[in-house]
């Protein structure tokens, strides 16, 4: 069952991820991305990581994708608009270099274990519990990064009003 | 069902509180209106314009109503009944993060209204669809922190959970609920609650006065009549989540509690019960937003952005401190 979900979730991601790329419309685009982070989701319960799969709809399809597509809406590029972007050593050399991560990752049989701590029942104690141990130094980095990022963009923001 | 009888509450109350009769000609009371609005809806042509994005204006109403129905299922309505020998909680996901799935499901609900107004082509949709989408992100973030207290109080994200730990009382008549041990957190979840599902003082989305109908201004027939039950039903899970986690869900008040336990009745005859004292509270909650609609005028824009921003983010972020020195020191 939950194969055959998968499959199924998995052809409908990529068509999202390609639509993404392909449609000439920014805010196609912008809307097929909020579909593949709501089917990312989807995995994400399909591995019973269900905090994982909630908080990636609360901020990314809920959060973050809607001041994307808020601001690609008041723009209303018409795909006349557009340059047409013509990268395209670049974009295969790119594209190239991330495949060949992806494949050096899939082939490394490297045990994955710190997921399970996601897997297991009432995982937002076990997550807790990993976050406030072993990587409460990445956890607090992390926060002081978004802090610094916060004043940043209000610092930047008052300095073009005045 | 639910966004049925309240169109008709809401449309006896408002008329009610302005000294009129309201709609009383369809069955006892006009309370056969509902259904007649239905039939209306469904009989009424479907307008299509030239200038709409045909698919985004098909899809938004869908997906504004969607999310809407998706958050109700975590909701615990009762405690454990028995079926046919069965035990059944009265509830359809009794998930251990119900709190912020239904946060994470009612975010999704701005992608319908902000879809559907851009879909229009039309600039009072769209502008309306924009003020509700900042506002409605603005507020959020103040519905979210003000849980926050409430998490940390009873100490887990499952709405069961919350609920049964908040029987029970201090010095035996003040119950243990939400709006006793997080009074600051409740005052603000209900103005975010309000602002939230775009009601009065906070329906700048809809401003009749300023942009005719809002986000909706183009659609007819059962597409608009989708949003209007999207944002029905988001007001009665704000008005359930409310109860839930401020009024003790499911529990009855401490001295009723004994009186009822005392009665030794089967544990269904109790869950009816227990049913029947969530319902009142929603009930109550509902009453509210009708009756704040029609007393409170609209705010203007840069008031409201304000008042989300500057007032109520920043108390919300003091309540959790202050909650968690309460606990650190008193518990």
């Amino acid at each position: 069952m939950s194969q055959i979900l998968f499959y199924v979730v998995a052809l409908l991601s990529l068509g999202c991820a390609l639509s993404v790329i392909l449609q000439r419309n920014p805010v196609y685009s912008a809307l097929s991305l909020v579909g593949f982070l709501f089917l990312q989701a989807v995995y994400f319960v399909i591995l019973r990581a269900y905090f994982l799969a909630v908080v990636q709809v609360l901020i990314y399809a809920g959060a973050i994708m809607v001041l994307f597509v808020y601001v690609v809406m008041v723009m209303n590029l018409s795909s006349d608009d557009l340059p047409r972007l013509h990268f395209k050593p670049v974009s295969i050399f790119l594209g190239g270099l991330f495949a060949s991560i992806l494949f050096y990752l899939f082939q490394s049989d490297k045990p994955i274990t710190r997921i399970q701590a996601l897997v297991v029942e009432n995982n937002i104690t076990e997550i807790a519990k990993l976050l406030f141990s072993e990587y409460v130094l990445a956890f607090e980095y992390i926060s002081f990064l978004l802090v610094v990022a916060m004043v940043g963009v209000v610092v930047l923001n008052q300095r073009t009003q005045s | 069902m639910n966004t049925t009888i309240m169109t008709w509450v809401e449309r006896r109350g408002s008329a009610f509180i302005q000294g009129r009769i309201g709609p009383n000609r369809v069955g006892p009371l006009g309370l056969f209106q509902p259904i007649a609005d239905v039939i209306k809806f469904i009989m009424k042509e479907d307008t299509y314009y030239p200038h709409v994005n045909k698919w985004l204006f098909i899809l938004a109403p869908a997906l504004s109503l969607i999310p809407a129905v998706l958050a109700l299922a975590a909701i615990p309505f009762g405690p454990v009944i028995q079926i046919f020998g069965y035990q059944t909680p009265l509830q359809i996901a009794d998930l251990h993060i119900g709190l912020i799935y239904i946060l994470a499901v009612s975010s999704l609900g701005i992608y319908g209204i902000l879809l559907g107004g851009w879909a229009s082509n039309n600039k009072y949709s769209f502008l309306g669809s924009l003020r509700s989408c900042a506002q409605m992100v603005s507020y959020e973030i103040a519905l979210g922190l003000s849980i926050v207290g409430v998490i940390m109080v009873y100490g887990s994200t499952s709405l069961s959970e919350i609920v049964i730990r908040q029987g029970g009382s201090f010095l035996g008549f003040i119950p243990k609920w939400g709006i006793v041990t997080q009074p600051l957190a409740f005052i603000l979840f209900w103005i975010a609650a309000f602002a939230e599902t775009n009601r009065l003082p906070f329906d700048l989305p809809e401003g009749e006065t300023e942009l005719v109908a809002g986000y909706h201004t183009e659609y007819s027939g059962m597409k608009f009549a989708l949003f209007f039950m999207s944002e029905y039903i988001a007001m009665f899970t704000m008005s359930c989540l409310l109860a839930t986690l401020f009024l003790g869900g499911w529990q009855f008040p401490p001295g009723i509690h004994e009186l009822i336990y005392g009665l030794g009745l089967s544990t269904n005859i109790l869950g009816v019960l227990h049913f029947l004292s969530f319902f009142i509270k929603v009930c109550f909650f509902l009453w509210c937003y009708v009756w704040v609609r029609w007393t409170f005028p609209r705010f203007r824009y840069d008031q409201m952005m304000k008042l989300g921003w500057k007032v109520m983010v920043p108390i919300a972020l003091v309540n959790i401190i202050m909650t968690g020195f309460g606990l650190r020191f008193f518990l």
